[in-house]
């Protein structure tokens, strides 16, 4: 305990030097305006920024990343409870009753209960981040391949289940992300593998043009398909921003329910800022005294489901910075960021660099308090972005993508591929297909490739001592439940509502 | 969703089948190797395996649903097709033309088709936008944040303007 606060004291110091307290105060802001614009979320902001983390240190980046993280989660509150227009899939829930609360002209306090919701969050989850990064890395270097095999493969088999979609788009995606991520030479033999001769393929497909891309780029071609439409934006006072004493006693119990069920659903691969949300929002309404209020503006549908989105960002940082495996497709934004600067996260890095570590814990308290202090005065600024003509935006972020790209490696083809990509993530989405698997697939599909030559060659190619081992089964077992019990709670729940076969009139006249 | 949704899938559908046999069928070229010492190719045919499966009954799956759907097919929304047109157009020219126009002419072109194909009633605006765009965005991030662009007479004018 005692040398976690002087790490931690140490961080502060780093931390609260004038440039990272400026990385932290640019990503927060960049990071809630890109909340509140409808299409770009965080990932779509991280994308954008990514290359550009090459002008920074190491540690610049991820504080400046960790800012964007929270800062859109925020944001995109803020459109939600004054526009109904959820900034990014973690604030559709918020529109419900956030929306209904502002008809109500409670647009102010319902701000509040989201920015001390989220202020509440962040901060349960970055101590929760601390002591499982510190538990689990620990755990991690025991870890042998047959562990990171069953890590990787049981991540993606959830994803499966989690990513929202048909069970057979997101797992097509995985194999995609999966076949993606073989392109180039093979480190382990030094054998090119599907380059066709192109000496640019051998090095493989780089992560950024195909991130952005399928984030990036074909979000602004989703957004560019509907026409231009004027919002009326609603001005919210300063003195309309105070909550009343009971709506205070009301949200409260919400935002550390929402604060501890977010940080553990952070800890599962997917969209965990979404799933949070929603099952926040579920278990508010089952509590709650006045479940009848929820939908028509109930203070702590908005209090739950906005805590619970910013405390799955911290979690969603456990996995990565313990084991060096994303989770979230956000996540694998800040491993491309933390590659691009020549780190492996994992166990390692936090003994090998705990400079980094401990100043991006502490930089996440300071962007924490930003948020709070600098939205709620300037809510009408950032609500004031959306007045930008979309025929305007549009272009700006698509030309921000492409320098971005370019920046990288000074390669024709890396633009090329961010054309296609987008294109193809376009067209993908609009039949329904997730792109998150695939990006993550070919993140995590490099180690568990690595991880399973490894591990069948240390047991002498017996595939029962890769998968019978007690860490490994046991993560195999919970992701095949996580696959049989919703299947057969659904054949239950089925059978049960199977009508019973009718009497017979001989029956009757017993 | 509509008739023509419906043939989307299904195109969207083949061309997935199209890559996983092509993958598939190409991972066979590379060395498998055995259990006890996996060589290059013995992900890739397992992968290229399982993708191809996997297209294939979602093709099935598209082919028996879009039979079903043909027979109501309904017009699809007005959607800006102009717009997605003008932003795929500016993403395919803009490596084509980088190397050969630096950055400056080549951004102030793609900006430009960008813009005026998103609003074409705002001709003169679109042009002066476009050359803001370009000017602001080279000196943002060659001079600002130091990224190398490709640079001719005019960017290395630009670069020293203020020494």
């Amino acid at each position: 305990m005692w040398e976690i606060s002087q790490n931690l004291i140490t961080g502060f110091n780093a931390a609260l030097s004038p440039i990272y307290i400026l990385y932290a105060l640019v990503g927060t802001i960049l990071g809630t305006v890109t909340g509140v614009l409808p299409g770009l979320g965080p990932l779509g902001a991280m994308a954008i920024l990514l290359s550009f983390t090459l002008t920074m240190d190491d540690t610049g980046a991820m504080i400046l990343f960790a800012g964007i993280y929270y800062g859109a989660m925020y944001g995109g509150s803020t459109t939600s409870i004054l526009l109904n227009i959820p900034g990014e899939a973690a604030s559709v829930v918020t529109c419900i009753d956030g929306y209904e609360m502002s008809k109500k002209g409670r647009a102010g306090a319902a701000l509040t209960v989201s920015a001390a919701g989220s202020f509440i969050a962040g901060t349960i989850s970055i101590l929760g981040l601390m002591f499982a990064v510190l538990f689990l890395s620990d755990v991690a270097l025991r870890f042998g391949p047959a562990e990171f095999l069953a890590i990787g493969v049981c991540g993606l088999t959830l994803l499966v289940r989690l990513s929202g979609g048909s069970i057979l788009q997101s797992l097509i995606m995985i194999l995609v992300g999966m076949a993606l991520a073989t392109v180039g030479v093979d480190f382990l033999s030094g054998i090119e593998r599907f380059t066709f001769g192109n000496l640019h393929l051998s090095q493989g497909i780089e992560f950024l043009p195909v991130a952005m891309g399928i984030f990036g780029i074909s979000e602004v071609l989703i957004s560019a398909e509907e026409k231009e439409y004027q919002q009326s934006v609603k001005k919210v006072k300063m003195r309309e921003l105070l909550p009343t004493r009971r709506e205070w006693k009301r949200s409260v119990p919400s935002m550390f329910r929402g604060s501890f069920l977010g940080f553990l659903i952070g800890l599962i691969p997917g969209p965990s800022p979404v799933i949070a949300t929603f099952v926040s929002y579920i278990s508010e309404k089952k509590i709650s005294k006045h479940p009848e209020e929820f939908g028509s503006g109930a203070i702590e549908a908005v209090a739950g489901p906005e805590a619970a989105n910013n405390a799955a960002v911290g979690g969603a940082y456990v996995p990565l910075f313990a084991l060096g495996i994303p989770f979230t497709p956000a996540m694998a934004m800040v491993l491309g960021a933390l590659m691009l600067h020549g780190l492996t996260p994992g166990p390692n890095l936090i003994i090998e660099r705990a400079d980094l570590f401990w100043t991006v814990i502490a930089s996440m308290y300071l962007g924490n308090f930003m948020l709070v202090a600098l939205n709620l005065p300037l809510v009408n600024v950032f609500v004031n972005i959306l007045r930008v003509p979309k025929h305007i935006l549009m272009p700006t972020i698509v030309l921000i993508c492409m320098i971005g790209v370019y920046s990288v490696n000074s390669s024709q083809l890396d633009l090329l591929l961010l054309a296609l990509f987008g294109f193809v993530g376009y067209m993908l989405r609009r039949v329904g297909f997730q792109p998150a698997p695939l990006i993550l697939a070919m993140v995590i599909g490099p180690m568990i490739e690595t991880s399973l030559r490894q591990a069948l060659n240390i047991t002498g190619g017996s595939l029962a001592d890769v998968v019978f081992r007690p860490i490994g089964l046991a993560m195999y077992i919970v992701t095949a439940l996580v696959f049989i019990i919703p299947a057969a709670m659904k054949a239950l729940r089925r059978l049960r509502s199977k009508p019973l076969p009718r009497r017979s009139n001989h029956d009757e006249s017993l | 969703m509509d008739g023509k949704g419906g043939r989307k899938e299904a195109i969207i559908a083949l061309t997935l089948l199209g890559f996983s046999a092509l993958y598939f069928v190409s991972s066979f070229r590379l060395e498998i190797g055995n259990l006890r010492n996996p060589g290059p190719g013995f992900l890739p045919i397992v992968t290229g395996f399982f993708l191809t499966l996997c297209t294939a009954i979602y093709v099935m799956r598209v082919m028996r649903k879009s039979a079903g759907e043909r027979k109501s097919a309904v017009p699809g929304a007005g959607k800006n097709y102009r717009a997605i047109g003008a932003i795929i157009a500016a993403g395919m020219l803009y490596p084509l033309i980088l190397g050969t126009c630096k950055f400056l002419i080549s951004t102030f072109v793609v900006t430009f088709l960008m813009l005026y194909l998103l609003n074409p009633r705002k001709l003169v605006s679109s042009f002066f936008l476009a050359l803001a765009m370009a000017i602001v965005s080279f000196l943002t991030f060659s001079r600002l944040l130091g990224v190398g662009l490709p640079m001719g007479p005019i960017e290395i004018f630009f670069f020293n303007i203020g020494g």
